[in-house]
C-alpha cells in the first residue's frame, strides 16, 4: 500500500512531525474547494496564472548555471500550448509557420529568432528577452559540451604570466 | 535550501540567527503544502524584532505555489493552522478555511503577498 504520510524528521516544529495525510476525508474536502475555487477564476485570470507559472519556469532555468538537462525553447513552447488546450496546428497558422518549420521548433531542431520572440511575447506576454535568452544559453551550453577542453584551457592566470 | 524526497526546507537567517523556517511539500507532484512555518520566539507579534518573518516565508511559499503547483493547484498553497491562528491567517494572508483546520491561499491572495512581502511585482512582462 502506498505511504500517504509525510513526515518531517528535521523536527524543526518541535513535536518532531509534519503529518499530511493526503488520503483523509479532511484532506480530500481541501483537494475539491481549491479544485472547485481554481475552476470558477475567470479564464483571464486561469490563463495569466499559467502563465505566470511558465514565466518562473523559464525564469529558473534561466537562473541555473549548469542545468542537469538542457531544455529548449520548443519544449517551454510545447507545454504553454498543451497547459492552455492551444493545437499545435491552430498556433502555426496563426503565427504564420509551415507545419514543418513549427514541427522543427518545438523540437528543438530550429531557433527561435527574434521574430518569433517578439511573436510569443506578445500573445504570451512572457518578455522577448527570456524567450531569445534561453536559446543562447542552450546553443553557449552545447558548444561548450561539445569541445570543452577547447575553451576550458584559457585562463586570466595564464594570460598574466605570458605577460 | 534543503530538499528531501518530496520536501523542501527554507530558513530565513539574519543577524547569524535563524528567524524562521518553513517546510513545503508537494502532494501528487501537484499540489503544494505547507507543513509547518516556524518564527523565532523574538519575532512574535507586531511588536517582534523582525515582525515580517512569517509574511516572508509565506510569500515565498506562495511564488513557488506558481512554479511547482500544476493543474488548478497554480497558486495555490495549503496548509494547517492551528485554531487560535486561523483569524490571522484569514485576515491577514487572504487565507480560505476549508473544515475546521484546513486553510488555502488563492492565487490573488498569494500575488498580493509576494508584492508585499517579497517586494517583487509578480506580472507578466511585456
Amino acid at each position: 500500500m502506498k505511504d500517504n504520510t509525510f513526515l518531517n524528521q528535521e523536527g524543526f516544529n518541535g513535536s518532531g512531525q509534519a503529518h499530511i495525510d493526503s488520503q483523509s476525508d479532511d484532506f480530500n474536502a481541501l483537494k475539491l474547494a481549491i479544485t472547485k475555487h481554481s475552476q470558477q477564476q475567470l479564464p483571464e485570470e486561469r490563463i495569466e496564472n499559467q502563465l505566470l507559472s511558465f514565466q518562473l519556469k523559464m525564469e529558473d532555468y534561466l537562473n541555473q548555471n549548469n542545468p542537469e538537462t538542457i531544455v529548449m525553447v520548443g519544449h517551454f513552447l510545447r507545454e504553454i500550448l498543451k497547459a492552455l488546450k492551444i493545437k499545435n496546428n491552430t498556433f502555426a497558422e496563426y503565427i504564420g509557420l509551415n507545419k514543418s518549420n513549427f514541427s522543427a521548433l518545438i523540437n528543438g531542431k530550429r531557433k527561435i529568432n527574434f521574430e518569433l520572440a517578439l511573436i510569443f511575447s506578445k500573445i504570451f506576454k512572457i518578455k522577448p528577452d527570456i524567450w531569445i535568452n534561453i536559446e543562447n544559453k542552450n546553443e553557449l551550453l552545447a558548444i561548450h559540451q561539445k569541445n570543452k577542453a577547447k575553451y576550458d584551457k584559457y585562463s586570466i592566470n595564464d594570460l598574466i604570466h605570458l605577460n | 535550501m534543503e530538499a528531501k524526497d518530496n520536501s523542501w526546507f527554507y530558513q530565513i537567517v539574519l543577524d547569524h540567527k535563524i528567524q524562521g523556517l518553513l517546510m513545503l511539500s508537494t502532494i501528487d507532484d501537484q499540489m503544494l503544502v505547507m507543513n509547518n512555518i516556524e518564527v523565532a520566539p523574538y519575532n512574535y507579534g507586531k511588536n517582534g524584532k523582525y515582525d515580517f518573518v512569517a509574511g516572508c516565508l509565506i510569500a515565498y511559499a506562495c511564488l513557488l505555489s506558481f512554479k511547482w503547483g500544476k493543474e488548478d493547484y497554480i497558486g495555490y498553497l495549503s496548509f494547517d493552522s492551528k485554531t487560535q491562528l486561523l483569524k490571522l491567517y484569514r485576515e491577514k494572508y487572504g487565507a480560505i478555511q476549508v473544515g475546521k483546520q484546513k486553510m488555502f491561499i488563492p492565487p490573488d491572495s498569494g500575488k498580493r503577498l509576494i508584492k508585499q512581502f517579497l517586494n517583487q511585482e509578480f506580472t507578466l512582462g511585456v
